[in-house]
């Protein structure tokens, strides 16, 4: 019985070093400004130019010529990180995510089509590494 | 379709590379945050994985650009001449695992201070979906590519 009650006090002190050992970490990092929706609630297909969406939102990160169009590429992303740190060992896991904005000119240099992504928006710190 | 990951190439390398920069940047400013201890289990990953069930409903020949962007979301990349255009979703993963045995040993009382002894092992890889569209926006084929699946964690990196 004694023997038993000293194995028990033993788990429960090893249990608790471990818990009160052990650490956790988060990062964040941001590449380029967001691109919210409402910052680009302004463009409208056949109204606005280019020079319009160029005042608001800037020189894009890229230009593609497609399709006979001009393609104006605006990036932003996100990282998170977070980590679960034991004495022993730490698990972690950095989620990098994408929003991506498109704008397409005709020839006359107005917009004719306009593609938005957001997937930073609901992006959530995830430390298990396994799996999906 | 599913087009063997040779016949990729690097064609389209370049702007890969120029795209995953930033990725390269954020995740090298979260990883330092992982290390130190003996046993490292650590993940890097961006965007989302496009499975080939989610890209079932385009047919050549009749789903619009629309209708793909509707389901899938707006690419990573669009590149292209006058007839053709290309929209590119890129998933990249890499999974590292590392042991320090000689700081595990250290643990032991009586052995603090035994010398490293680490095996490492990476596995990265990159799963790309490409859907290719004409000048009027009508998807005319699709292609994927599946790196992704071979990153695993593996203790032995001989």
């Amino acid at each position: 019985m004694r023997l038993r009650i000293a194995r028990s006090f033993s788990l429960a002190l090893v249990a608790a070093a471990v818990v009160t050992l052990a650490g956790c970490a988060f990062f964040r990092g941001d590449y380029n400004g967001g691109i919210e929706s409402d910052r680009i609630g302004f463009i409208q297909k056949g109204v606005t130019t280019r020079s319009e969406v160029a005042a608001k939102l800037g020189v894009p990160d890229e230009v593609t010529f497609a399709g006979g169009r001009e393609i104006h590429h605006y990036r932003h992303y996100e990282g998170k990180a977070a980590m679960f740190i034991p004495i022993l060992f730490n698990i972690g896991r950095v989620n990098v995510q994408s929003d991506d904005l498109y704008v397409f000119y005709t020839d006359g240099a107005v917009v004719e089509d306009v593609i938005y992504g957001n997937r930073t928006e609901h992006m959530e710190f995830r430390w298990w590494p396994f799996g999906e | 379709m599913e087009i063997e990951r040779s016949t990729w190439s690097f064609a389209g390398g370049l702007s890969v590379n120029r795209n995953f920069r930033p990725i390269i940047l954020l995740a090298a400013a979260g990883l330092p945050l992982l290390f130190g201890c003996a046993i490292q289990v650590q993940r890097v990953d961006s965007n989302t994985i496009i499975r080939p069930a989610q890209a079932d409903f385009i047919v050549p020949g009749r789903t619009t650009m629309p209708e793909v962007v509707n389901r899938l979301g707006a690419p990573q990349k669009i590149i292209g001449s006058d007839d053709r255009t290309v929209f590119r979703y890129e998933f990249f993963v890499t999974k590292d695992l590392y042991i320090n045995y000689g700081q595990l040993i250290g643990f032991i009382p009586g052995l603090a201070g035994f010398p490293n002894f680490s095996l490492e092992s990476q596995g990265s890889g990159a799963n790309v979906f490409q859907v290719g569209f004409d000048r009027r926006w009508v998807a005319q084929d699709y292609a994927f590519l599946r790196g992704a699946e071979d990153a695993r964690f593996s203790f032995w990196p001989f």
